[in-house]
């Protein structure tokens, strides 16, 4: 399970390794019922201090995508189809809403924003085609 | 045993033990050969007098200040709830080696004297057991005592000068040992003496360590 | 700052975490806790009302010089006894510290801690005497990883002749040696290198590792930015009283580093809880829930680094500059 982190990148890390995890379990690298390696194993080998390493684990947990079991560490729940659309939904809409901020930044309306991402469909369109 | 010897050892430098085990009593019972060839009989009472001399100095460095404000900071001794009890062995140990000392040098001395004049004690210069079990006595004893005050400060000229007050001490000692007639008798009350000092000495420097736990 | 506004600082931090029964406050188990801790010098009182170590995470302890830390770790370790209060080490019933206690604490302290005439070898020789949890081989292992003595170097070195450095190396290897759980180191980074001040942090989270969530470091620094990357809960204390605490993740939600323009600083800095200016703009750290206090101003937010929650903490409560 290769991990990578980047100290620069203005990403905490802790949302990096979750966001790595999230990856290899929805991709299916990560099977049911294996177990995550064990929190202060992880920060050792990341060179992070522990309560970083658990916040991603946490996060993950809120996320229904691994739960912690007493004394024996976070293991991977099953991932149903619901649920693997559900955080699908969930990326799409966080890419969405970073797009708007930065549209309100630059002082554009709802209907201009809308326009570019039609513009960027048909474009994305056009290559697959 | 091994452990009173360890706790003990562990205080002691290199140099420490080469200066106490070799080089003092090399250097003492050169001194009381070189004395007895002019003086017959003074080689062990010169021993007996300059022997704790050397150990006061000498304590310097090895418990040189442990009774002063200063000392006892020795953090690593103090995590351990076995420090103080180390610390209070090693005192012991100490005291009792310096017993130790007097008794070999000096009754190897005699030894050497009886043999190399081939003649009976008394009249090797050496006097009787009860003669020479005094001089031992009397110089550990005034050792004890001396060790005992230089303990209050850390510095080197400080030991010298309680070293000179010893040899006082002892060359008193010595001109009671001429008046005596009940030797063994001051032996025994010198031996108590002795015992009750040391406790003394152990006391005291195992109180300054219980006090550097707390301020003053 | 009064000490009554610390107290109410720190009344409310604990109505935060039985308020926000979340994931963290499940790992609150503590492996060591203290009531009103009082110690008085003249003219400066240690006084911690209350003082709690997660157990099984790194807990560093930071602060100005002369805020009271030495004492406190100190009063901890059991190498100081005249204190008012109560501590209660590993979930035991009973409060203070005995033996069996001190026999499961590793200390390391800048101050006089070995004879300076003991040689390496020596430092072996005591320790096994000290402690029955003392192990020589991984003593000696540790001397050699290090590089202080081991096969090659010289075992009969004296502890007056090391470096700093180095003797900050075979503290460190006799309290390793050793099975604890619990380490309280006073400053280990600061005689090291940045080498090995890396190596440092290496170990805390081996031992922290090894221990599985039993075993629990507590440090105190100044090199803030050298050992986040191992700091799990951080406490900063100030003149003897602790001002802000909390595990680092949760620490840096609450405050919010902040970059503005020049013009709008006058107004931000009312709701700002550290600031800088400069005729280019300010930047300094907010609390999250001032955030909206800054609403309509053009600025940028970053997660603060510890290092910059801690110094806008200490500059809020330091006596420095303030005496005059």
């Amino acid at each position: 399970m290769p991990l990578k982190l980047l100290q620069n990148s203005g990403v905490p890390i802790y949302q990096q390794i979750a966001e790595q995890l999230r990856a290899d379990i929805l991709a299916g690298k990560l099977k049911e019922g294996e177990y995550l390696p064990s929190i202060r194993g992880l920060a050792k080998d990341l060179r992070i201090s522990v309560i970083t390493t658990m916040k991603a684990y946490e996060q993950l947990e809120a996320e229904g995508l691994v739960t912690a079991a007493q004394g024996k560490g976070f293991y991977v729940n099953a991932q149903d189809s619901e649920m693997l659309k559900e955080q699908h939904l969930r990326r799409v809409e966080e890419a969405l809403a970073e797009a708007i901020r930065a549209a309100r930044i630059a002082g554009m309306t709802g209907k201009e924003l809308q326009e570019i991402l039609r513009t960027l469909l048909d474009m994305q369109d056009e290559k697959e085609s | 045993m091994r452990k009173k010897i360890k706790s003990y050892l562990v205080f002691t430098s290199l140099w420490y033990r080469f200066g106490v085990y070799l080089a003092i009593p090399a250097v003492l019972a050169a001194i009381g050969l070189l004395i007895e060839r002019g003086l017959p009989g003074g080689g062990l009472i010169v021993i007996s007098v300059l022997l704790p001399v050397a150990e006061i100095i000498s304590d310097s460095w090895l418990f040189g200040g442990i009774q002063t404000k200063d000392s006892m900071k020795l953090e690593y001794l103090k995590t351990s709830g076995q420090g103080k009890e180390l610390i209070r062995t090693a005192l012991w140990t100490d005291l009792f080696r310096k017993l130790l000392s007097a008794i070999v040098i000096m009754a190897l001395f005699s030894l050497a004297m009886v043999m190399g004049k081939g003649e009976a004690p008394e009249a090797a210069g050496t006097g009787g057991f009860g003669s020479l079990l005094y001089l031992v006595l009397l110089s550990w004893l005034v050792s004890v005592l001396g060790t005992f005050v230089s303990r209050y400060a850390s510095l080197v000229w400080i030991n010298l000068i309680v070293s000179y007050g010893a040899m006082v001490l002892a060359m008193l000692g010595i001109f009671l040992l001429r008046l005596a007639e009940h030797i063994l008798l001051i032996d025994l009350l010198f031996a108590i003496f002795g015992i009750l000092m040391s406790t003394v000495a152990v006391k005291a420097a195992v109180e300054r360590v219980e006090r550097s736990y707390h301020d003053e | 700052m009064s000490k009554k506004d610390v107290k109410t600082t720190k009344e409310i931090q604990f109505n935060d975490k039985t308020d926000r029964p979340g994931q963290t406050a499940q790992m609150w188990q503590k492996a060591l806790q203290a009531w009103n801790l009082k110690k008085n010098f003249k003219g400066f009182q240690l006084s911690v009302p209350g003082l709690e170590l997660p157990k099984g995470f790194a807990t560093a302890l930071i602060g100005e010089n002369g805020a009271g830390k030495t004492t406190l770790l100190n009063i901890l370790t059991g190498i100081r006894l005249d204190y008012k209060g109560e501590i209660s080490y590993f979930g035991r019933q009973e409060k203070g510290i005995d033996a069996s206690v001190q026999e499961r604490i590793g200390y390391t302290g800048p101050g006089s801690y070995f004879l300076p005439q003991w040689t390496i070898r020596q430092v072996e020789e005591i320790s096994e005497l000290l402690f029955d949890n003392f192990h020589k081989d991984r003593y000696r292992a540790l001397c050699e990883e290090l590089g202080i003595g081991g096969s090659g170097t010289d075992v009969s070195k004296q502890v007056k002749s090391l470096s700093d450095g180095n003797r900050m190396k075979l503290m460190l290897a006799a309290v390793l040696a050793r099975d604890t759980s619990l380490l309280i180191l006073d400053e280990p980074a600061s005689p090291l290198d940045p080498l090995m001040r890396d190596r440092l942090c290496d170990m805390i989270r081996n031992y922290l590792d090894q221990g599985g969530g039993e075993k629990t470091v507590f440090f105190s620094t100044h090199n803030i930015a050298d050992m986040e990357s191992v700091t799990d809960y951080a406490i900063i204390l100030e003149h003897g009283n602790i001002v802000e605490e909390g595990f680092v993740e949760e620490l840096k939600e609450k405050y919010i580093c902040v970059k503005g323009e020049a013009a709008d600083a006058e107004r931000a800095g009312e709701a700002m809880f550290s600031m800088h200016r400069s005729a280019y703009g300010f930047e300094g750290i907010c609390l999250a829930r001032n955030l909206e206090r800054l609403a309509g101003m053009d600025i940028t937010l970053e997660t603060p680094t510890l290092s910059q929650i801690a110094v806008a903490v200490m500059k809020a409560n330091t006596n420095l500059g303030k005496k005059a």
